[in-house]
């Protein structure tokens, strides 16, 4: 186990510096910020200081050389719009994003595998074809027009939910949250509805596809021979095995969800990481670009070597042939 | 006394959009307490799905369409869902046959026979592992403790088999249904889970339909045959009787294609042509498209009818007393 | 991201039946983009700017149309052409209680060199004052290096912070260009997020500030110019149109800035106010005046944009009254100078005609019978409705002959493109935050010399040194009388040549709900200071 999980974290590392090699070199390609950010009435004595002081009249290898060093230090750059450190800026908005892809995540797991194994029981009910069909509009609707949908049946017709921004935040295990108030949550619903509709539909028709497969395996049909009730066939020999390709797919898109949920953060005006990289892309601010795409690959390559984990868990087919060699 | 097992003509029929496939079509038979039938036939012949109906676990598009199942008198068909399952498991038990498949992969061997015991019996966990580990030693495996804590995919197929047995026996049932059960193990393996069966049901009186195509397998085990060909049981007996002077012309070449030792270097018999498919059964005898003494007669279905004290066969032209020896 | 407007109509009874008048004690305005920081001294931005308006100070104030007007100052002169005198305000508390003097302005003025990572600083402003010295607690002296008649606007950008709440020693004197004495350590920006740092003279307080999130003010009770209206104002941030419209009909703002002039009927159907008024931006097109220009064809190499005619040609081949009424839905005003007149140096210069004969004859007098193929290029993402209007005036150039293919970026690409001049005809806006006509003229149409810092954002690179030596001279003149005749003689030089071709200013609207009154500004900025309960 021990092996496994350095050979692991060998490849994570691998992955981390090919991908900052790539986002610094495709960044530092588009457009100048100094003319973005700099006031128009500026002289052009006052573009040269600022080119020098941004560090951006060097060439390219010696500025990927700095980063580098720094970065080894903790270091990831100073953000040219905030003049506070890339990674200061970006850490400060990841627990909003956090918690936002958190709250979907359940929600589109609670919601999606219920569901979806239900339609795999009564595949031909009237139950089991709306599931599947509201799935296929999960998919297939764009998510600013769900999440601009939910904001005017929910927040200007109704009246019922506010229209975007977080709510109150309260302080647990040293970080702001806002699922503990009343206030907080009603802020968090609708985006985090918006952010699980679409993994939510994944979810469903996957789950739906593996009850179906392993309700037809022998070892369902040699349960109900032993005389075990509907409801343990499912919820122990059923659900146990189909929770393994779930699994990983959920792995997958928890990733995705925390590093892109820039759409529903953009819409809800949620101020969270996606937010702030859409900004920072929009205003050339390079420092945050390249932290923000980092710190996303940390996340994706640590979120799957989690999945890899729970997976050997849940299957020890997997456990013991890695053990074994 | 009432048989333990009374089945009358059975039909299990399955509806698919191709028509209507008559799996079993009236199947007829009785088992007493203490009993071991050998259901015998090729695949799609019916003899396994005529083992689900009896426990109720026929999937749509399948329906048991008819007959009666008389289980110590009451009829299994006639009751409800709730009632099938108590049966199941303490009753009526089943095995499998291929042990990979029915036992759960990512279940540990202690969790599927514990929930076993306690889906009928209100016992403590503890107990329930403790019948568990009696019933593993009562199948001959050695180091239970060892294999309860194991994976079914640490165990070799016999030893998987067993623990089906194993299971199987939890509650003692009055009637274990095995469908092929040795088919997907070694020769060697065979013989043994085979003389364990027989030593088991002598001990604890369990009745045993043992379902296979393989007659030499059954003929050292069964006390009488039953052999299903297209739905139907078409020959039935005594197992040395049947063995020793079919009657019907399926059982005949069947025993016949037996390869022997005696008989080395010697060309193998077969049946010539195949199982019909169910959705295109010829009118008549179905068996009479290979058959060697088919004639017009048999273009109408024969009934299954006695054919001697305790013997019935299906047939318009049964091979008689005299020179019904099988060839040897 | 443009996000498309609401795509529902919104019945007008139905929605209005559920907005909830503003309450007398809380604001709350929905703003368009993020403030990056609470320092009013770190980055020049719009959104940083009002939103420390309200919390900070300036000695001159710039009301609705940018005309200066006194703040913490009360009165000022100019002594000599470099030497002003100002007369700070007396009996002005900060937030924390202590007491403003003349000090405070000194420490102000010598924090901005000082302040580090500014991506824009103030120091555009501050570095052409040569000395400061406090005569008095309330009487301040201002030298300036080089004659600036624009020295009291500029100064309505140099926020005033607290010396003593920001750690300055007893005695400090002003040293040019960060020189200055008796600064202590100085907070950089960030320390501004905490509201004991961000201590201002202004009617709000900062309560919170949540980054990405809001700024919370809370009412300053011994404001010097009266008990401000709102106990509690809360600025968000929503960058999106669409979501931004619908927290305004959906009550959870009182006020939003830049709606969509799209939404803006369902906007008023739904029982919400709507106030507009010109700015101060005009967008204009500039051409290239350099002999190898790029992009243009048909012309056997030659830069057909050296002649004037071919210039005028295209200024009334442009139909500025269509792209008005259709593409800006009647929410711009066309333009016919570089500042929309009275403000400080306009000469009420008529609109071009849209004549589109006379411009074909220019064409074939200029020798281009034939026109030409040429690339304009634009924004898609900066302006209102910037790439529409682009397209609208390639398909006018087209109708004269001038074959014109769109060349749309998102900003950031075609500022920097523009820079490196890789158009050859480019449409732009310009906003003068000084109000005057000074600013387009320095920066757009006076000759690129980067050792004066003339002309940083003339990319057409248009030159005319005549006009440049009068501009010069208008800009060391203190007297207004004169200043502004002369500043209208350089525009219309630079006009009659058409060096430039300005075609309309945007006009900047705000929705509120209807108990709400807002002045609307040249500047575009939204002062919460300046919301007001509407009178019944």
């Amino acid at each position: 186990m021990i092996v496994y999980l350095v050979r692991r974290l060998g490849q994570s590392l691998l992955a981390l510096v090919a991908m900052a090699i790539l986002v610094f070199i495709g960044v530092y390609f588009i457009g100048n910020p100094v003319d973005v950010l700099i006031n128009p009435e500026a002289t052009q004595a006052d573009i040269i200081a600022t080119t020098e002081r941004l560090g951006l009249d060097k060439p390219l290898y010696q500025q990927f050389g700095i980063f580098v060093m720094n970065a080894l230090q903790g270091d990831l750059g100073t953000s040219f719009v905030y003049g506070r450190p890339a990674l200061d800026i970006i850490l400060e908005r990841l627990p909003a994003t956090m918690e936002l892809a958190l709250v979907a995540l359940l929600l589109s797991v609670g919601i999606g595998i219920p569901l979806g194994v239900w339609a795999g029981l009564r595949p031909y009910s009237i139950a089991g074809r709306s599931i599947m069909g509201g799935s296929l509009l999960g998919f297939s609707l764009p998510n600013f027009w769900q999440g601009m949908l939910l904001i005017l049946i929910f927040a200007v017709i109704l009246g019922w939910l506010p229209a975007g921004g977080r709510g109150e935040t309260t302080e647990f295990l040293g970080l702001q949250v806002s699922f503990l108030t009343l206030d907080g949550l009603s802020h968090l619903i609708l985006p985090a509805i918006n952010l699980a509709l679409f993994k939510m539909s994944l979810i469903i028709r996957l789950a739906r596809a593996n009850t179906r497969e392993v309700c037809l395996q022998d070892y369902v049909k040699f349960a109900r021979a032993k005389g075990l009730s509907g409801r343990r066939v499912v919820l122990v020999h059923v659900l146990k095995n189909i929770m393994i390709p779930v699994v990983t797919i959920i792995g997958l898109e928890l990733g995705s969800m925390v590093a892109f949920a820039i759409v529903t953060e953009t819409v809800f005006a949620w101020p969270g990481m996606g937010k702030l990289l859409i900004d920072s892309i929009n205003l050339l601010d390079r420092p945050v670009i390249v932290a923000y795409l980092m710190l996303t690959v940390l996340i994706i390559v640590a979120i799957n070597l989690l999945v890899d984990v729970i997976y050997s868990l849940l299957d020890p087919r997997i456990r013991l042939s890695e053990m074994n060699g | 006394m009432t048989a333990l097992l009374d089945v009358k003509n059975l039909q299990t029929h399955f509806f698919t959009r191709d028509g209507v496939a008559k799996a079993v079509d009236g199947v007829s038979f009785s088992l007493d307490r203490g009993q071991i039938l050998g259901l015998v036939g090729e695949s799609g012949s019916g003899k396994s799905v005529t083992g689900f109906s009896i426990l109720g676990l026929i999937d749509p598009p399948g329906r048991v369409a008819g007959g009666q199942i008389l289980f110590d008198g009451d009829d299994l068909l006639a009751g409800g869902e709730a009632i099938m399952r108590n049966l199941r498991g303490k009753r009526i038990a089943m095995i499998f046959q291929d042990p990979m498949m029915t036992l759960n992969p990512v279940l540990r061997v202690d969790t599927q026979m514990v929930e076993t015991v306690r889906a009928h019996d209100n016992v403590s966990k503890a107990e329930a592992l403790r019948r568990s580990r009696e019933a593993l030693v009562q199948v001959g495996i050695s180091s239970p403790d060892e294999r309860l804590q194991s994976y079914p995919h640490q165990f070799s197929g016999g030893m998987r088999q067993r623990v089906a047995i194993a299971i199987a026996l939890l509650h003692k049932p009055d009637l274990i249904i095995a469908d092929e059960p040795t088919t997907a193990l070694d020769v060697t393996i065979q013989a043994q889970i085979l003389s364990e069966v027989q030593n088991i049901c002598a001990q604890s009186g369990t009745a045993l339909i043992w379902i296979t195509h393989d007659l030499a397998v059954v003929s050292g085990l069964a006390d009488r045959l039953a052999v299903m060909y297209a739905g139907r049981i078409i020959e039935e007996g005594p197992t040395s009787d049947v063995i020793s002077n079919p009657r019907h012309p399926y059982t005949r070449g069947l025993i016949d294609s037996v390869p022997q030792g005696k008989r080395h270097g010697a060309m193998l018999t077969q049946i010539k042509g195949m199982t019909p498919s169910l959705l295109k059964l010829p009118q008549g005898c179905k068996f009479a498209p290979r058959c060697p003494r088919a004639d017009r007669v048999c273009e109408v279905e024969p009934t299954l009818d006695p054919a001697g004290p305790d013997r019935s066969v299906r047939c318009h032209h049964p091979h008689s007393e005299a020179n019904g020896k099988a060839t040897s | 991201m443009k996000m498309r407007a609401l795509t529902l109509p919104i019945v007008a009874g139905l929605a209005a039946a559920g907005i909830s008048p503003a309450t007398a004690q809380e604001l709350a305005i929905g703003l368009k983009s993020e403030a990056t920081s609470m320092d009013p001294q770190f980055h020049q931005l719009s959104t940083n700017i009002q939103v420390a308006k309200n919390i900070f100070e300036a000695l001159t104030t710039q009301d609705a149309v940018q005309k200066v007007t006194p703040g913490l100052a009360e009165s000022w002169e100019a002594i000599d052409d470099t030497t002003w005198r100002f007369n700070l305000r007396e009996g002005v508390t900060f937030h924390d209680g202590s007491e403003f003097t003349a000090r405070d302005v000194i420490y102000s003025f010598c924090r901005i060199p000082l302040v580090q990572n500014s991506p824009s600083p103030f120091t555009i402003y501050s570095a052409g004052i040569a000395d400061m010295t406090a005569e008095d607690d309330h009487t301040l002296t201002i030298t300036t290096k080089a004659t600036n008649p624009l020295l009291p606007t500029e100064l309505w950008s140099l926020a005033i912070v607290s010396a003593d709440t920001l750690g300055a020693e007893e005695e400090i004197t002003y040293g040019p260009d960060g020189t200055c004495e008796g600064m202590g350590e100085v907070p950089q920006a960030p320390a501004f997020n905490s509201p004991d740092v961000a201590v201002g003279t202004g009617p709000y307080k900062l309560e919170t500030y949540t980054r990405g999130s809001e700024v919370v003010l809370s009412r300053f009770d011994e404001y010097w110019g009266g008990t401000p209206d709102w106990e509690r104002v809360v600025m968000r941030p929503i960058t999106s149109d669409g979501p931004r419209v619908a927290a305004l009909l959906a009550g959870d703002v009182d006020m939003i800035e830049s709606p969509p002039i799209q939404d803006l009927p369902r906007i008023e159907d739904a029982g919400l106010k709507v106030v507009d008024a010109l700015s101060n931006r005009v967008i204009y097109l500039h051409m290239q005046q350099l002999e190898d220009a790029p992009g243009i064809s048909g012309t056997d190499g030659e830069n057909p944009l050296l002649d004037p005619r071919v210039r005028e040609a295209i200024s009334l081949s442009i139909n500025r009254d269509a792209i008005v009424e259709r593409i800006m839905g009647g929410y711009a005003v066309a333009a016919g100078e570089l500042l929309p007149p009275p403000m400080f140096g306009t000469s009420e210069r008529p609109v071009d005609p849209y004549d589109p004969e006379r411009a074909k004859e220019l064409l074939a007098e200029a020798g281009y019978p034939d026109g030409f193929s040429i690339t304009l290029g634009t924004p898609n993402d900066r302006y209102i409705n910037d790439e529409q209007v682009a397209q609208a005036v390639a398909q006018m150039l087209a109708q004269i002959g001038i074959d014109t293919r769109v060349d749309a970026s998102t900003a950031s690409q075609f500022f920097s493109r523009r820079n490196d001049l890789e158009f050859p005809i480019y449409m732009a806006g310009w906003g003068a935050s000084s109000g005057d006509m000074s600013s387009p003229l320095k920066s757009l149409v006076a000759t690129y010399d980067p050792d004066t810092g003339m002309g940083p954002t003339n990319a057409g690179r248009y030159s005319n040194p005549e006009m440049d030596a009068l501009l010069l001279e208008a800009m060391s003149t203190i007297d207004d009388t004169k200043r502004d005749r002369m500043l209208q003689e350089a525009e219309t030089m630079v006009l009659n040549d058409y060096g430039i071709i300005p075609l309309h200013y945007e006009q900047t609207v705000w929705a509120m709900k209807p108990n709400l009154s807002y002045e609307p500004r040249v500047d575009q900025y939204t002062m919460a200071t300046k919301v007001e309960p509407a009178s019944e």
